[in-house]
């Protein structure tokens, strides 16, 4: 039989996301690329989801600075799982859980647990009775050491915090011994008191590092697999996502057996037993939930159908998250159908962190659009740019959804944008300055977007008159304006249908009739540059910016009637140009007998003139 | 077709009965061209700037009657008269500002004779 490719993309972008959510992980775990990944999967199937895949993903959850001690452990694992093989899935699963995942999280564990939290104290603790009351102990040293300080006016703000990590307050503890010792005798028994609050300082230490080490002998037990502790939710891996919940291993009432069920539960995901029969919003944030969803009336989008498809779908699912990377405020993920050019798109976004953080003003999606076109030129792709899609957040959990956007690229701008003239007329910068701020649009990331370029070209002239500057990057907008005009026209020929004739054709006819009106238009109002005599003298500039904004506040409210008017007056006035076959074919066929779209020639008119 | 948004969606073409009546902008431009050519450019520019101005204060009635005294003349103009006969008709604005400046534009390409290129 024919191995199954279980990293096949299915055009469902949540399920896709979590393939390339799991992909990453693996990726950033083990250092494997996309082909290693795929070998492995085919040579030790079940290794690589009940081994690999448990330890990528929950040290995954770890913290920065653990996540890079785990990376010797990691190597072990990988060294481990080649050698030794399993009776069968739960023995593996077993072995990793215990002897990697736990040992991974040993040190977050018990940093998490020696976390002063004087709230939570306050409420009834889980854990053994020796920790419950060291924890009360030195919790109330803390407040009495708050105490003495006060006492010579020595005021510790970040004592009164309700929740301290114990390294802060090891820090803490120390600058307030250094500060003791330095103390001038002002008042009677002050240096006395400073003693004091010193020798109690030191007994805090003392009482955080021998809690310290018991938790640490706690862990071996977890580790050893006691049984009496892997009952006690106070042991569990600490792992938690407002995004999801639902997934039964971050509950906060699970313990480690339970933690390690789910998970087995999850990666077999057995129909039959599995609370999980319809996806929506309960597995996915992203997803309507079950009444929200409109077709619902039709078809049910049931977890069957996911497991016939691929079995390890639910796993995937739980990866989703990770296919986003975190950018300043935003999550973003980009997303097209061709996986290899997703990996490698999302990639390229990620090694252009740093970039962001040293220009603040660059968006993330200026960047990420950036990193798509370069790889798409190099790739050559019109399918993928066909269907890439940016999904973005600011901030998800149980509730609430910011920020969430779906961008993808329509299909006439993507057949457009493969081709480099026009890809690289599009990319330019424009800065627009009001009165509160300096806006700056890239042209092709609007056009990518679907946004109209016209407006912003429009305002840029009205920029260069108040400026009295001349126009810059002619050619560049001249072909943004025309493969504007073009789009516009087909929209409104294709008004209301879903599939066109060209949808199928890929715009190629178009793509050459746009470079045809780029080359005659290119001529043609080019003419217009020779209106009146003594053509460099002042007066003949003067004149030409007069008529220029004249034409300009006709596009700008729109009157084509004053905006004809102004120019066949002064073509009346100018008999040289009048005469010019070319020039008038020019103005007839676009702007006159243009209905949909005069303005956007009328403009390149005016750009002509202040050229 | 009484209702001005419905006109805007036809406005190069007019239902007559039941015949579609579009007009050809290109032709009206051909013909005024072809009319005018042999009129002097001083005549053609003053008469040109007195269609301008009716144009911009859309005043239909004025722009045919100046249009229909430069060409009450025998011979060639009748070109023109047929396909004035043919088109006009109270046109809505837009398409009267359409109409008349491809007829001026067909006046205008006629200046000094033979056209350059």
């Amino acid at each position: 039989m024919e191995k199954k490719d279980y990293l096949e993309l299915t055009g469902n972008w949540y399920e896709d996301g979590g393939i390339i959510g799991f992909i990453k992980i693996m990726e950033n775990t083990y250092g494997w690329d996309l082909k290693t990944l795929k070998k492995k999967i085919e040579n030790e199937e079940e290794k690589v989801y009940y081994g690999y895949f448990p330890f990528a993903y929950f040290t995954s959850f770890l913290s920065e600075k653990y996540k890079k001690k785990v990376e010797r452990r990691t190597k072990k694992l990988v060294k481990k799982l080649e050698k030794k093989n399993f009776e069968n899935k739960q023995k593996l699963l077993d072995f990793v859980w215990f002897k990697y995942i736990c040992v991974a999280w040993k040190y977050e564990w018990i940093e998490k647990k020696l976390e002063i939290n004087k709230e939570k104290n306050k409420k009834k603790e889980q854990g053994p009775e020796k920790y419950k009351k060291e924890m009360e102990g030195i919790i109330k040293l803390i407040d009495e050491l708050q105490n003495d300080l006060k006492e010579i006016k020595y005021n510790e703000k970040k004592l009164g915090k309700k929740k301290i990590s114990y390294l802060k307050i090891k820090k803490i503890l120390q600058e307030i011994k250094e500060k003791c010792s330095g103390i001038e005798i002002k008042i009677e028994n002050e240096k006395e008191m400073g003693e004091r609050i010193k020798e109690k300082c030191s007994e805090i230490e003392i009482k955080i590092e021998n809690l310290k080490s018991f938790l640490k002998d706690e862990w071996k037990k977890v580790i050893k697999a006691n049984q009496e502790v892997l009952n006690d939710s106070f042991y569990r891996i600490p792992i938690d996502s407002g995004f999801y919940k639902n997934f039964l291993f971050f509950n906060n009432n699970s313990n480690q057996l339970t933690q390690k069920k789910y998970l087995l539960d999850l990666i077999n995901f057995d129909l039959q037993n599995s609370k999980l029969k319809i996806i929506d919003k309960t597995i996915n944030k992203f997803l309507p939930s079950q009444e929200e969803f409109k077709n619902i009336n039709y078809t049910e989008l049931s977890a069957k159908e996911f497991k016939e498809k691929n079995k390890y779908f639910a796993v995937y699912f739980a990866c989703f998250i990770f296919a986003f990377e975190r950018y300043g405020e935003e999550n973003i993920f980009f997303y097209s159908y061709d996986l290899e050019l997703c990996i490698k798109v999302n990639k390229r976004i990620r090694l252009q962190k740093q970039k962001i953080k040293e220009q603040k003003e660059v968006s993330i999606f200026n960047i990420a659009w950036q990193e798509i076109f370069d790889t798409l030129v190099e790739y050559k792709s019109s399918w993928s740019l066909e269907n890439m899609y940016i999904i973005s957040y600011k901030k998800l959990d149980n509730k609430n959804q910011e920020g969430v956007e779906y961008i993808g690229v329509p299909k006439i701008q993507a057949e457009m944008l493969l081709d480099d003239e026009i890809r690289e007329g599009l990319n330019i910068n424009i800065a627009l300055k009001s009165e509160k701020e300096v806006k700056k649009f890239t042209l092709i990331n609007e056009f990518v977007v679907g946004n109209p370029l016209y407006p912003i070209i429009l305002k840029y002239v009205n920029s260069i008159f108040s400026k009295e500057e001349r126009i810059k990057d002619y050619h560049n907008l001249l072909i943004s304006l025309i493969v504007e005009a073009h789009i516009k026209k087909i929209r409104e020929k294709n008004k209301g249908a879903l599939f066109t004739e060209n949808f199928f054709v890929n715009y190629k006819p178009l793509l050459s009739e746009i470079k045809r009106d780029i080359r005659e238009t290119s001529f043609n109002a080019s003419l217009i540059t020779k209106i009146g005599e003594n053509r460099d003298s002042k007066e003949n500039r003067e004149e030409k910016t007069k008529l220029a904004k004249s034409l300009y506040n006709s596009l700008k409210a729109y009157d084509k009637n004053h905006f004809l008017n102004t120019l066949l007056n002064h073509l009346n006035k100018t008999k040289e140009l009048s005469k010019n076959k070319n020039f008038i074919d020019w103005v007839f066929e676009k702007i006159i007998k243009n209905k949909k779209c005069f303005e956007i020639y009328g403009l390149i008119l005016i750009l002509n003139i202040m050229r | 077709m009484e209702n001005q948004e419905e006109y805007r969606e036809y406005i190069w073409e007019k239902l007559e009965g039941k015949k579609i009546k579009k007009i050809d902008l290109g032709e009206v431009k051909a013909a005024a061209k072809f009319v005018f050519k042999d009129e002097s450019d001083n005549y053609k520019q003053k008469l040109v700037y007195k269609l301008l101005q009716s144009l911009k204060s859309n005043n239909q009635k004025e722009f045919f009657y100046i249009l229909i005294r430069a060409i009450n003349k025998p011979g060639e103009f009748q070109r023109l008269i047929q396909t004035l006969e043919k088109y006009y008709d109270a046109m809505p604005k837009e398409v009267f500002i359409n109409f008349g400046y491809s007829l001026i534009i067909g006046i205008i390409s006629t200046y000094g004779g033979e056209e350059n290129e």
